[in-house]
This record gives C-alpha cells, sequence and structure tokens, in this order.
C-alpha cells in the first residue's frame, strides 16, 4: 500500500493506493493517525480519498473505526470519498456507510 | 507520500556497515603492516638490493683497479709478515717500474722495521766494536722505505678511531689533527659526514713522504655484510679522503676533492671529471661485481723477476694481505668471504667509471607514503571488483613495482624497495578480505540463528494456531443437536477454517417451543487473540439470546455493549441474528455489519434479503441497531455466509461474489438436506479458489422450513 497525502482548504486528504489487508492494514492505520494529527494541527477535515484503493478487507474497516475514534478524540470531522464499486459494496455490507460519511467526489466531502 | 524523509550521514552509515568496518580493519593491517616493517628496521630492503647485485654483478667501465696479494704462497716464499720495510721497499719499487699509476698499502706501517740496525744492534748486546759499528752504520730499512715512497705515487693507509676501539689509546700519541693530507678539499665537509677523534696512521718517517692517505675504515652493516665504503670523514677534525678515492686521486695526478652538497647534506664527491654519489655519512654504497683473476697477482710473484712487463701500467695497484691470521675477511652482498683488498679494489674502479648505487635520503619515506597510497586505493576499489579483476589487479601491480625497482636498479643504479609498499598495500587488501570474509561468515550465522527464531515462532504460531482452531471448532454447536432442535427446522452449519485460522463461528440454540435462535459471526483479526474474542462473543451472544428477548434490535444493542466493554484489543465482530417461529416461518433478523442471508426458494432460486442493519457490533457505541421481519414460506431456506465465501478469490484476483453464490445454491431445492447448501457452496468455493490458499475461514449457516 503507497499513501499520499494532499492539502485542499479545509481538508487534509489522505490517498492510499493499492490493498489494505491482512499485511498492510498497520501501515494503513498508522499513517491515517499521522494524517488526522496533521489535519488537527491545521484545524481540517480528514478526507480518505479511496479512489486509487483496490481492496479493504474487515482488518481494514477495523482500522477505519480505530482512526474514527482517532479523528473524534481530536475533534476532526472524517470522511471517505470516491470508493469504488467493490468498496462500496464492502461499506454497504459491513454497514460502514452508516458511521462514516462517503460520497462520490472529493469536492462534496471537502 | 509525503512528509521529510530523514537521512543518515553516509560516512558514519558506512563506517556502521559491514564493509565500512571491513576497511577501517584494512586500514589498521595497512598501519601495524608499516609499523612492523619500521621496527624490522632497512633488513629486507638491504637483502633484495643483495639479490639484485648477485643476478647483476657490476661491470665498471674502467677496470684499472689490481691487486698485488700478499698470499700464503709468498709467505712461503719472502717469509712471515711483517716483511722488511727493504723487501716492501723493493716491491714498490716493482710495481713503479711496472707502470703503476699509483700504489696503495692497504695496511699501515705504525711502528719501525724490527730488522732496522738499531733493533738488530739491540738484539746482539754482545755485539760490539768494529762490528756494531759497521751495523749501526747502515741506513735503516725505514729509510730505504721513506726513500722508495718518496720518489714513486704511494698512498698509505690510516685507520680512524673512535673511543673504545683498539688502538684508540696507541694512537693518542699523535695529534689527529696535524696527521698529514696530501687531498685539498674545495669546502669543509658538512654535518652528518662521519667523524673519528684519533688515528692510527703510519711512522712520521713514512707518512710524511707519501703522495697520499687514505683512511681504510670499513664498518659492516648490522647483519655484518659490508655494503658501503667509507669515501670521506673528518679526523680530528681535518677532512680525509677515504683510502680508494685517495689512490683514485693520486693515481690521476689530481689535487682536489669536491664535495657536493644538497640540502644541507652531503650527497656526492666530485673528482676531476667524475661524480660519485655518496650517503650524507660520506659512505658510498658500492656496486659489488667479481674479482677478475687477471687483476690479481701474489706478491712473491711480483719480486720475481720473469713478470710480464707493463702488467702494472696504468693500473691503480693495491697492496693488500691475504694470508690466514693477517687478512681482512669481509662478507659482502655478493661474497660469503672475500678479502676487504678487494673491496677497496671495487672501489677505486667505482670511483673511476663514476658507478655507484644511489639510495635517495627520502627513499623509505617515498616507499612508505606509496604503500598507504596503495592501500587506500585497495580499500575503495577492491570491494567494487569481480573475479579474475579482484586478483589479477593487486597481482599485476606488485609485478609492475618489482619491475620498477629492477629497471631502477640496472638502468640508473637506483635502489627502490618494492616491497614494503606491497606489503603494506597487501596488508590492507589481506585485513579487508578477511574481515569482509569474517563478517560474510557471521552473517550467515545470524542468517542462520533467524532462520531458526523463525522456525521456532512458526512452530509456536502453529501451536497457537492449532489452539486458536481448538477453540473455534470446540464452540461450534454438534450438527445433530442443530438438526433435532425442532421438526419443522432443519438447521445446519458448516465451518471450514483457513489455514491462518479466522473468527468466524455459528451458533443455534431453541429459545422455546416454537423459537429457535441462530446467528453467524465473524471477528476481525486471526489466530488466539480473535478465537478468544470469538468465544467471548458467542458467550454474550447466546447470553443475551437464549431467553428470546423481547426486542431483538434492544437485545443487539446491549450485546454491542457488553462485547465493547471487555474489547481490550479495539476488535469488531459482525453478526447477524435470526429467530424464527417454526409454526409460522415468520423470522426477526438482526444484522451488525454482516453478509445479507440469502433466501432459497423450494425451487432452488435464491436472491439476497436486503436489510438496513447497523455497523459490527463495537464499532459505534450504543448504536441502535434494529430488528426486521421477513416471513418464509415452507420449503423456503435461509443461508447465511461469511466473506470467507463472498470475498474467496480466483487465481486472476476476481471476488466470488454473490451471483455465484446464487448459482451454487440452485441445486438446494426443498427436497435437499439442510446441510448440501454448505457443501455445495464449498465445492463451488474450492473450484474457484482453483488451488489457491483460502485467506479467511468459511461458513455457511443453512436453514429450512419444513412448514409448521
Amino acid at each position: 500500500m503507497e499513501w499520499s497525502i494532499e492539502t485542499v482548504e479545509g481538508a487534509t486528504i489522505g490517498c492510499p493506493q493499492g490493498r489494505v489487508d491482512e499485511e498492510s492494514w498497520e501501515l494503513f492505520l498508522a499513517r491515517m493517525n499521522e494524517t488526522i494529527l496533521a489535519a488537527a494541527a491545521a484545524g481540517h477535515r480528514f478526507v480518505l480519498d479511496l479512489a486509487r484503493l483496490d481492496y479493504m478487507s474487515s482488518r481494514g474497516l477495523r482500522a477505519l473505526t480505530i482512526a474514527k475514534r482517532e479523528a473524534d478524540v481530536h475533534g476532526v470531522p472524517m470522511a471517505l470519498a470516491r470508493p469504488n464499486d467493490r468498496l462500496r459494496e464492502i461499506l454497504a455490507i459491513s454497514r460502514y456507510d452508516k458511521i462514516f460519511p462517503v460520497t462520490a467526489s472529493r469536492d462534496v466531502a471537502d | 507520500m509525503t512528509g521529510s524523509k530523514s537521512r543518515s550521514d553516509p560516512v558514519s552509515a558506512e563506517a556502521r556497515s559491514p564493509l565500512g568496518r571491513a576497511r577501517a580493519i584494512g586500514l589498521a593491517a595497512a598501519l601495524a603492516m608499516l609499523a612492523l616493517i619500521q621496527l624490522a628496521g632497512p633488513g629486507i630492503s638491504e637483502r633484495l638490493f643483495d639479490s639484485y647485485q648477485r643476478w647483476a654483478p657490476a661491470r665498471p667501465a674502467k677496470a684499472l683497479a689490481h691487486v698485488v696479494l700478499i698470499d700464503p704462497e709468498s709467505l712461503a716464499s719472502i717469509g712471515p709478515w711483517p716483511w722488511p720495510r727493504y723487501t716492501i721497499a723493493r716491491l714498490t719499487e716493482r710495481l713503479a717500474q711496472g707502470g703503476a699509476a699509483a700504489i696503495g698499502f692497504d695496511v699501515t706501517f705504525p711502528e719501525p722495521d724490527r730488522y732496522n740496525p738499531d733493533q738488530l744492534a739491540a738484539l746482539y748486546p754482545e755485539l760490539a766494536g768494529p762490528a756494531r759499528d759497521s751495523l749501526m752504520a747502515l741506513p735503516s730499512m725505514d729509510a730505504v722505505f721513506a726513500e722508495v715512497i718518496g720518489r714513486n705515487p704511494v698512498v698509505l693507509a690510516r685507520a680512524g678511531l673512535v673511543a673504545g676501539s683498539t688502538d684508540y689509546e696507541v694512537a693518542a700519541a699523535t695529534d689527529a689533527a696535524l696527521l698529514p693530507v696530501e687531498a685539498q678539499f674545495t669546502a669543509p665537509l658538512p654535518p652528518g659526514v662521519g667523524s673519528f677523534d684519533r688515528a692510527l696512521s703510519n711512522i712520521v718517517d713514512l707518512d710524511d713522504v707519501a703522495a697520499g692517505h687514505g683512511l681504510i675504515n670499513g664498518t659492516p652493516d648490522g647483519d655484518g655484510t659490508v655494503r658501503r665504503v667509507l669515501m670521506v670523514a673528518n679526523v680530528g677534525g681535518v677532512p680525509t679522503p677515504g683510502f680508494a678515492l685517495e689512490l683514485a686521486r693520486v693515481g690521476q695526478g689530481i689535487a682536489t676533492i669536491r664535495p657536493v652538497i644538497a640540502d644541507g647534506g652531503l650527497s656526492g664527491v666530485g673528482l676531476g671529471d667524475t661524480y660519485v654519489p655518496v650517503a650524507p655519512d660520506g659512505r658510498m654504497r658500492l656496486h659489488f661485481g667479481p674479482m677478475p683473476e687477471k687483476s690479481v697477482t701474489p706478491a712473491h710473484l711480483v719480486l720475481k723477476r720473469g713478470l710480464a712487463p707493463g702488467r702494472f701500467r696504468g693500473k691503480f695497484v693495491l697492496v693488500g694481505l691475504a694470508a690466514a691470521g693477517t687478512a681482512d675477511v669481509v662478507t659482502t652482498p655478493i661474497e660469503d668471504e672475500t678479502y676487504g683488498v678487494y673491496v677497496q679494489a671495487r672501489t677505486v674502479n667505482a670511483i673511476l667509471s663514476g658507478d655507484a648505487l644511489i639510495r635517495p635520503r627520502l627513499a623509505t619515506w617515498g616507499e612508505s607514503a606509496l604503500g598507504l597510497a596503495l592501500a587506500l586505493v585497495s580499500l575503495w576499489l577492491l570491494p567494487r571488483l569481480r573475479l579474475p579483476w579482484a586478483a589479477i589487479l593487486p597481482v599485476g601491480l606488485a609485478l609492475a613495482l618489482l619491475a620498477g625497482s629492477w629497471i631502477a636498479f640496472r638502468g640508473h643504479g637506483l635502489l627502490f624497495d618494492p616491497i614494503r609498499p606491497i606489503a603494506i598495500a597487501g596488508a590492507a587488501g589481506v585485513g579487508l578480505l578477511a574481515a569482509l570474509f569474517v563478517e560474510a561468515v557471521m552473517a550467515r550465522q545470524r542468517l542462520a540463528a533467524a532462520l531458526d527464531v523463525e522456525r521456532l515462532n512458526a512452530a509456536k504460531a502453529a501451536g497457537e494456531l492449532d489452539a486458536a482452531r481448538d477453540i473455534q471448532l470446540g464452540m461450534l454447536p454438534p450438527v445433530d443437536r442443530m438438526t433435532r432442535l425442532h421438526p419443522a427446522i432443519d438447521l445446519d452449519g458448516l465451518l471450514e477454517p483457513a489455514r491462518t485460522v479466522g473468527g468466524d463461528f455459528f451458533d443455534a440454540m431453541r429459545i422455546d417451543d416454537r423459537r429457535i435462535c441462530f446467528l453467524v459471526g465473524d471477528v476481525t483479526g486471526k489466530g488466539v487473540p480473535a478465537a478468544l474474542f470469538m468465544a467471548l462473543s458467542k458467550a454474550l451472544a447466546r447470553s443475551a439470546l437464549r431467553r428470546g428477548p423481547a426486542d431483538l434490535g434492544a437485545a443487539m444493542t446491549g450485546l454491542n455493549d457488553e462485547i465493547s466493554r471487555d474489547n481490550g484489543q479495539d476488535m469488531f465482530v459482525t453478526m447477524l441474528v435470526g429467530i424464527i417461529d417454526a409454526t409460522t416461518g415468520e423470522v426477526l433478523l438482526c444484522n451488525a455489519g454482516h453478509e445479507n442471508p440469502i433466501l432459497v426458494h423450494a425451487d432452488g432460486r435464491a436472491r439476497e434479503v436486503p436489510l438496513e442493519g447497523g455497523p459490527p457490533l463495537c464499532a459505534v457505541d450504543a448504536y441502535p441497531y434494529m430488528a426486521e421481519p421477513i416471513r418464509l414460506a415452507p420449503g423456503d431456506g435461509l443461508v447465511i455466509v461469511t466473506d470467507g465465501i463472498s470475498e474467496a478469490q480466483s487465481p486472476d484476483g476476481d471476488f466470488f461474489g454473490h451471483p455465484r453464490i446464487n448459482a451454487a445454491l440452485a441445486s438446494w431445492t426443498a427436497d435437499r438436506p439442510a446441510g448440501d447448501a454448505g457443501t455445495a457452496l464449498l465445492r463451488a468455493v474450492r473450484r474457484f479458489e482453483a488451488g489457491g490458499e483460502p485467506s479467511d475461514d468459511l461458513t455457511v449457516l443453512a436453514l429450512r422450513f419444513r412448514g409448521g
């Protein structure tokens, strides 16, 4: 999994790339937590741009839960953007779309 | 990825690396070798130069030195040494008549001749009167010899003495500063040139008439080998030539000797048109060569008539001793034993030819610096080279140094020691390679140790996984109990743990005469922690549901709170719970983040049952879950799976997905037992995976409503 950060007005955007599974979920969580801290320092929202993420296992969902708690602790609103069809299905099955705002474009999430 | 990357210091990073350590060891080896060579002294270099002289002995351009040897045959013929000075005078005269350019005596005459008339008269006290007067009226042998010396170009020897040497006290009677020196030095000798306080000289009668005087000191090196011959030295503060130099001067009729000074020290001596390089101490490195037989004549033959006339014409004749007990025997680079007079004769030839070996003053430092430079280059270059260059280059360089040294010796008489730089650079290379070898061995050992640890951990993990699997499978309800929960319900479950063991589980229990509760869960994570969390989740779920909650949604919300309370590792669990009324076919379902159930009609048609549901348990605190009702017709079935089925992957990376689930369940018609649903799905999934390793547990719970 690769990770990059972009910043737009009012939002810090984390962009994972590849797969989040048994091998990579810890890195995924660590990068999210770092980015949440950066967003908190900048007074931004945190948007997780899923456009280039191919797959997320239940480990990734668990990481999202933990990251959400971290974001809540720092008062950082957290949103998910641009999941592919597979991820959208996973989010729907797990009902994570009931926990996170999930949008089809980053602009809306911003 | 953004963010600053830490950048380590490359130098310290290299120092910490195995190669950096090996290079440091190589450098230390080079320095140790340098120190060792310094401690060992010049012996190794000198032995190499000795070898050069044995392989290529000197062939002087002007071999004009001739030795008249007072050998055992001469002693047998003439009488024991010392001979009467009269005899020596006759010998001198014969040599002069033979045309000798100069005649040098490589012996000293420090005492009056014992055959002088006064000495003989003293031997015979009974001799008196006219006989004694006649004897005493005869001229002394010394006077005769002095007269011959005075008429001919004769050079006498003189031995410089330092405190503690033999004859030092004997020489005290003579003021060294007043000893006659015929050679005129054009400049004082600079500091560093050898110096003697006193000298053992000849009796004044002889000294006063000689054409020249030269020092015959020939101190060997520490190993007893004579390699250098004294050219000039101060005696009592007076510049004095060496014996061979003085003989060459007198023989050529040259008056002056020119000391040549460079960098404050003596670098050479000029004699007429020739220049002889010397060391700062005033000694010349002689290039030794053989003494031709035709250049040696026994003394007794000179005294006999019949020797070829002109044998000594133009020759620089040296008279020396070669009889046992009298000879000055020395070791040279090319001979274990030879006569001192031969060394002086060779020196005369070398002086006349301007032929001497040169060892530059800073040669040792230069060789050491070259060695260190090559060591540094080796340390930098060797790790970058592959075989055969890693062997060819150092060996080639060493051969080139040896060849260069040999060429310098043959072409210019220059003495350059290649062993020193080769040894220093070689030590660096050997140190480097040895350290790299040790490092490689240690790395192999570390890898082997790591492999052992990995195997141990794998074995341990396998043990843990076995334990987790035991926990997981041990918690599943027995199949026969499930099928007998209610006659109107056919219920069966299947769980295929993955190799790494996921956290799937299922359960079913009878609440009362009419109702049966069933559930399927999936805990995130693997191994023992997941298995234990699964056990906890299942136990709490059974506790919350076994009495038939009035509100299934509220029960799930309560269950969420209960499980979250004991969730130290931030796990979560998806769970689909159903309660079926076996008399009506009504089912209440509550979905916490799990796959939706699949409704399979009696004819095998299957479709997903969409449920609103909520997030997995433990994901969100106090989430308000809801129960959602459906109704089964007699013959209808309900199948609940985990993501081990829906997310099973083919070798191409495709997911099994719901369309394939529905297709696999088409064969599960009303006449088939509940267990067939799991079997059909398992077979379809394994076929889809095409031998690939399952990444997650595979769980199917199937329920058929037979009708009330």
